[in-house]
């Protein structure tokens, strides 16, 4: 029996739950208050569609971390599958505010993310093998995941009042959400191999459970700050 | 990976959403608590849905803990220990809402099945488990009976009301079925009655029977969500 497996599989368990649910929770709520404004109503869609897909992503990534160990390539499959569909949740979030803050002529950051979506299947095995690939794709999938805090944090100069106070609740829950998605264990062995184990050292707790509940507090404060829009 | 893992695994992976859910239901009910929009009858209520959830929750885990820790590292008197701490936490989770919704509506002249689970849950204290005898019988007799009263409760609210309340009293009634039921038929309380309908519930679906109980619980959390919300956004008082 290993006890941090499954604490770490559980405080996962947990963390997909309750993002499944808040995507639940919210097309129920526009689902019974019809709303009427297109504009709020897109803004939240894309929400619950941002929860599916990094329900989705945060699946495929456990089920690969912890079931395919001797099964390489399907390893490889579900590891590209999940940062796709992590990638998606953003991109469709991008995708919306680059049209309503209409930030360029063309969605270009939206077709950064695709490009960088495609590459990511494209580099395949040579992800994990090659350092050099894995560490521009990394690259690239932070800058990608960068896009939406940054819009954010536009929003957040650009207004005043409840919009910027939920602006500031959704960079907050952003950053940590992609910051505990970043700096996940198995992402680090490159680039900080030595940091879980000075965590565990300093704070006795394993580092795999930081991430999950990164995932919890992150999504809860994207919620909070659209769930008063309608 | 064995394939006993894998099982145990899997058991885990559905108790730790059935908990998630319990959990949401508890916060969710017991925010409404000091939400004033709402009267004070109706805070009481809400009140009462989180204690309940909050007994379930810690029961459930508890459960988890003896059946797939306790049993192998501290022994088995310490897991039965557990177990018991376990089971008396749901009968007191049952005991609040029957209590609470039995003294409200009053059907009878007394809160006759609120005396019910004072017997069930005194019988919880008493009996040791797994034994199979008559006392055991006996404890499992009246803990359907007072599982069972609490939905009859809310059906009876569905046949005599209309719209909204008579909808939302359903799904509760319905997801009180699945929870009270989801709880009575896990492995352990099955397998020393009727070992029989786990082997015919695995020789005909190919699946470990232990999914049957979380996967009940999971669609009740979720049901019990929906009713309880609706109630709540339309300002419904269940009488």
């Amino acid at each position: 029996m290993d006890v941090v497996r499954e604490i770490d599989l559980m405080l996962w368990v947990s963390s997909i739950t309750f993002t499944s649910f808040l995507a639940y929770t919210v097309q129920y709520k526009i689902h019974r208050k019809r709303i009427e404004d297109e504009v709020v109503y897109k803004n939240i869609q894309t929400w619950i569609y941002f929860f599916i897909c990094k329900a989705i992503g945060n699946t495929f990534g456990i089920i690969n971390r912890l079931y395919l160990g001797e099964t390489p390539n399907l390893k490889v499959l579900f590891d590209m599958i999940s940062i796709g569909f992590d990638l998606s949740a953003i991109t469709i979030k991008v995708n919306y505010l680059e049209k309503t803050l209409k930030l360029f002529e063309r969605p270009y950051l939206t077709y950064f993310n695709i490009i960088t979506i495609i590459i990511t299947f494209i580099t395949g095995e040579a992800l994990k093998s090659n350092e050099v690939v894995m560490i521009i794709v990394f690259i690239l999938q932070v800058v990608g995941f960068l896009f939406l805090p940054l819009m954010y944090l536009y929003m957040i100069f650009h207004s005043k009042g409840p919009i910027r106070r939920n602006a500031i609740f959704i960079l907050a829950g952003l950053l940590i959400l992609e910051i505990g998605l970043s700096i996940q264990a198995h992402n680090l062995t490159v680039i900080w191999p030595d940091l879980p184990a000075t965590f565990q050292e300093i704070t006795g707790i394993s580092y795999l459970y930081t991430t999950p509940i990164e995932i919890m507090v992150g999504n809860f404060l994207i919620y909070k700050g659209f769930i008063d829009s309608f | 990976m064995a394939y006993e893992e894998l099982i145990r695994e899997f058991d885990l992976i559905l108790w730790t959403a059935a908990n998630f859910l319990t959990l949401f239901n508890s916060i969710f009910t017991l925010r409404l608590v000091r939400n004033e929009r709402l009267d004070k009858s109706q805070r009481h209520a809400n009140l009462t849905w989180g204690l309940y959830f909050l007994f379930m929750l810690f029961g459930n885990i508890l459960n988890i803990v003896w059946r797939l820790y306790l049993v192998e590292t501290a022994g088995m008197d310490i897991a039965k220990l557990v177990e018991k701490i376990s089971l008396i936490m749901i009968s007191v989770g049952w005991l609040v809402i029957i209590g609470y919704f039995d003294r409200k509506m009053l059907i009878l002249k007394k809160p006759y099945f609120f005396y019910i689970m004072c017997i069930s849950t005194l019988l919880t204290i008493i009996v040791g488990f797994h034994q199979g005898t008559i006392l055991e019988i006996i404890y499992f007799i009246t803990t359907s009976i007072g599982f069972s009263v609490f939905p009859i409760l809310f059906l009876m609210i569905s046949r005599r009301s209309e719209g909204i309340l008579k909808k939302n009293a359903r799904r509760i009634f319905i997801a009180a079925v699945l929870f009270g039921v989801g709880l009575l038929v896990q492995t352990q309380n099955v397998e020393p009655f009727l070992p029989q309908i786990i082997a015919l519930f695995e020789s005909t679906l190919h699946l470990p029977y232990l999914i049957v109980s979380p996967i009940m619980i999971i669609i009740s959390m979720i049901t019990f969500w929906l009713g309880i919300w609706n109630l709540y956004l339309y300002n419904i008082e269940i009488e």
